[in-house]
């Protein structure tokens, strides 16, 4: 059985140019229309807000006035109910809505408690943002540009979402930072959506320096991204260009593990290249009493092998892809596209879980690298 | 082995759309928005609060109006996975006390909703114990997952772990009416495991890996290394406490970061193919290798199950393997979505036609897959049933048979059973990504996890 491509909406739920030059990326004149309706929206809300005041003073629903123009929002799934574009552009009816096994799903009979005041800072008649909040992110906000910000970064597609991995500059970030992934339809926006939240924590820092990895991510028909840092007395940002997506690397296509460019044929050999856990990679010899890990050296990283029995480094610091694959046939990076030297580097996977292992393979008349991405845990 | 599951209990909350935004602003800053002249004046709404402001998370937004936990803990699946410090320190007391590692877990975790115009998952926030936010996520409408427009899976990657306690709000957008919170309570968060306790009482009924765990548990006392059952689940390794004096009940899921004693316990696969049938079906190919050989006749000690997972847990596709039932003894099988189980030429010849036309065949020499019955009878082809066929590992006559036998596998004859209605609604192509489990029955479940990017 080959590979089945026969699906053009799934095919361009695969293909990276289509998905980017299509569904994920509005226009600049569609967002800025969009903007200025909402903005005129709010205007009328502005009118509207005392009514809405009442109906909330009256424990009554507030009306989803706010809506945001939906055409904007190219997301995951299928266009199946006039929403927006997706990845996958086939049609489709509605997905669903509550559970119908909810009987109190939306219930109209059952509002909330009237008892429950509104909360402080929430006031009657404030400008209520669209569900997905829209977030100022220009100097008005005290924001301010820091092109420093970020060391490296890399962004991958998925099937179903995103992945954007984040090397912050040293000392840029600190435990309990917070940073926000903001989504705009271009550069020069100096507002956008909300996309995501991460208080940094202990496990993202190493040598002062902070690696997020964000996952599950959807852009939301954004192409850019304002990564806002916010530390006790500053709150900065860098702006991402999420459109770029590295398909090459040395003149050589790069096809990922789950996605399929090639033809039917060729990608079964694509595929058929890489093992993955073929290794022995324990930590220690728990069976005679000793161990590898312990006191300050942590040793994890000779474990690492591509495609290969075990034939572990004896002094421990070092991982190797043994004699399979020549040295000239892969290539190892972390998550954030530093690259990995065979043999050399230390303490593997102490601070990372992500690796990326590419491949070269020749399929037909072209060599190609195949991406597979191996998490350790 | 209670106390190495994470408990979870469930609520579901409703709050109008005031409290809706109060919440799903609280990541940004509580209490920060602007009024109306204000907003315009700035061109936006939201303003990102400063540092001082963040940390107060959702400890004092109202939300609760209606508790409902039954429905709550209905949709809601969650796995956590990665390197733990718990199993770290396992190897070495020293370890304990001078960590060079930190935990570095991954939740992953879903409400098993549909996502449409009307309703669907528009934020979804992890705090810990006191509501303090250490991670959110917006959605709208239109993210949903490819296949079958469910919600997103939603992954926290690089998490603390260490007996905490954290939060995961699923809040629900529906239009004008209430929206509805879901709130989740994961206390002491450990690894994932299999068994059937880990399961919430809605997958019980309809998850199949329930099935599978079932048979898992309820392994019996062996005598060789281990002491008495061995208790499949993650990273649990108790310190200086290994082979003939492991303690009962620490058997474990190893990782790359952990194999059992001297010999190799990991997964170890490819994947050959994942399909994109025109019905989107998502089926795969992925070939796994035994751990290790087994010793024939050993009922005891065999390399038994082979599973793909989604990120939560849920049953992708399975091969469960009788001991002396098919022709493998130190090789590999090949998964599909579904069900399966491969058995020797003379139970497939025995088949009937119907069933035939279920079963595939895993051609040795190319790791192939072949379809139709004269290619699944060549030889060096293993012939794959589906799991309910019986056997007897004689190569006596074999039938169909949804009931439970000595040797047979239990799953429902009905296609439309319960039971499969987890199976139908996963899809590797919704998976970003994948968890392969094997276990050998004795020592150890081993598992290794692939990003699907």
């Amino acid at each position: 059985m080959s590979f089945k491509n026969e699906s053009p909406a799934q095919s361009d739920g695969e293909n990276i140019a289509a998905a980017v030059e299509t569904s994920e990326r509005p226009s600049e004149q569609t967002y800025a229309s969009a903007v200025k309706a909402h903005r005129r929206q709010a205007l009328n809300l502005s009118l509207a807000g005392g009514l809405a005041a009442v109906l909330a003073a009256c424990g009554k629903y507030v009306a989803r006035f706010d809506k945001f123009p939906t055409n904007l929002d190219g997301g995951l799934g299928k266009k199946g109910d006039g929403d927006g574009e997706g990845i996958n552009k086939q049609g489709g009816g509605d997905q669903g809505a509550v559970d119908p096994n909810n009987p109190n799903n939306g219930d109209p009979n059952n509002p909330v408690d009237p008892n429950t005041p509104p909360k402080p800072g929430l006031k009657p008649g404030t400008c209520l943002p669209v569900s997905v909040q829209i977030v100022d992110t220009s100097e008005k906000a005290g924001i301010t540009v820091d092109d420093a910000a970020v060391d490296a970064h890399q962004h991958f597609f998925g099937r179903s979402s995103r992945l954007l991995a984040i090397k912050f500059a040293s000392g840029k970030l600190a435990q309990n930072d917070f940073v926000h992934l903001v989504g705009k339809a271009n550069a020069a926006d100096t507002s956008g959506k909300i996309l995501a939240t991460r208080r940094v924590q202990s496990t993202d820092l190493s040598n002062n320096v902070a690696k997020l990895v964000f996952e599950s991510l959807t852009l939301m028909g954004m192409t850019h991204v304002d990564v806002v840092l916010v530390r006790p007395n500053s709150k900065t940002k860098k702006t991402l260009d999420l459109r770029p997506v590295r398909d090459t690397i040395d003149g050589m296509e790069v096809i990922d593990l789950a996605k399929a460019t090639l033809s039917n044929e060729e990608l079964v050999k694509v595929f058929d290249t890489f093992e993955f856990g073929k290794t022995n990679p324990r930590m220690g010899n728990s069976s005679n009493g000793t161990s590898d890990i312990g006191g300050s050296k942590v040793t994890l990283g000779k474990q690492f092998q591509v495609r290969t029995a075990y034939t572990a480094a004896t002094d421990g610091s070092t991982w190797n892809t043994a004699d399979i694959i020549p040295t000239n046939a892969y290539r190892v990076e972390d998550i954030y596209g530093d690259v990995i030297p065979a043999s050399s580097h230390p303490n593997l996977f102490a601070k990372m879980n992500t690796f990326i292992v590419y491949l070269k393979k020749t399929v037909g008349n072209k060599t190609v690298l195949v991406r597979h991405f191996i998490f350790i845990g | 082995m209670a106390e190495f599951h994470s408990e979870v209990s469930s609520r579901e909350l409703r709050m109008d759309r005031r409290q809706l935004l109060k919440w799903t602003a609280a990541a940004l800053a509580v209490g920060k928005f602007m009024n109306t002249e204000a907003a315009l004046a700035a061109g936006e709404c939201t303003a990102i609060g400063n540092l001082v402001d963040l940390p107060e998370g959702l400890k004092d937004v109202p939300r609760l109006t209606k508790d409902n936990s039954s429905i709550a803990a209905k949709d809601f699946l969650y796995w956590i996975d990665g390197p733990m410090n718990t199993a770290l320190s396992g190897y070495n007391g020293n370890l304990g006390q001078n960590r060079a590692l930190e935990t570095r877990a991954r939740l992953s975790c879903t409400m098993h909703v549909k996502h449409s115009s009307a309703s669907y998952i528009e934020t979804v926030i992890l705090t810990d114990d006191n509501d303090n936010i250490i991670a959110q996520q917006y959605f709208d409408a239109n993210s949903r997952l490819p296949e079958g427009g469910f919600a997103p899976y939603v992954i926290f990657e690089n998490l603390a772990l260490e007996k905490q306690t954290y939060k995961v709000f699923f809040i629900q957008n529906n239009g004008e009416k209430p929206a509805v919170v879901f709130e989740h309570v994961i206390k002491d968060a450990q690894p994932s495991r299999f068994d059937y306790e880990h399961l919430s009482p809605q997958a019980r009924a309809e998850h199949i890996l329930s099935i599978l765990t079932d048979e898992l548990n309820d392994v019996t006392p062996q005598t060789a290394n281990i002491k008495t059952s061995v208790n499949y689940r993650f990273e649990k390794w108790l310190a200086n406490e290994v082979g003939a004096t492991e303690t009962a009940g620490t058997g474990f899921v190893t990782t790359p970061y952990g194999t059992w004693q001297d010999s190799v316990h990991t997964a170890r696969a490819r994947i050959n193919q994942i399909y994109i049938d025109a019905d989107n079906r998502g089926d795969f190919e992925i070939v796994v290798d035994f751990m290790h050989p087994e010793s024939a006749g050993d009922d005891a000690h065999y390399m038994r199950y082979f599973l793909v997972l989604d990120p939560v847990g849920r049953v992708l596709g399975a091969v469960r393997r009788i001991s002396g039932g098919d022709t493998l003894s130190s090789e590999r099988v090949l998964i599909r979505k579904g069900f399966w189980t491969p058995v020797k030429t003379e139970v497939y010849n025995n088949l009937s036609a119907v069933e035939k036309s279920y079963s595939y065949g895993h051609q040795l020499n190319t790791d192939a897959m072949v379809k139709g019955d004269a290619a699944i009878k060549q030889g060096g082809v293993i012939p794959y049933a589906r799991m309910h066929v019986r056997h007897t590992g004689t190569g006596a006559a074999q039938k169909v048979d949804d009931s439970v036998l000595e040797n047979g596998f239990w799953l429902p004859a009905d296609i439309n059973d319960a039971k499969y209605k987890q199976l139908n609604q996963v899809n590797i192509i919704n998976c970003p990504h994948i968890q392969i489990l094997t276990d050998d029955k004795f020592h150890a479940i081993a598992r290794a996890c692939v990003k699907l990017r």
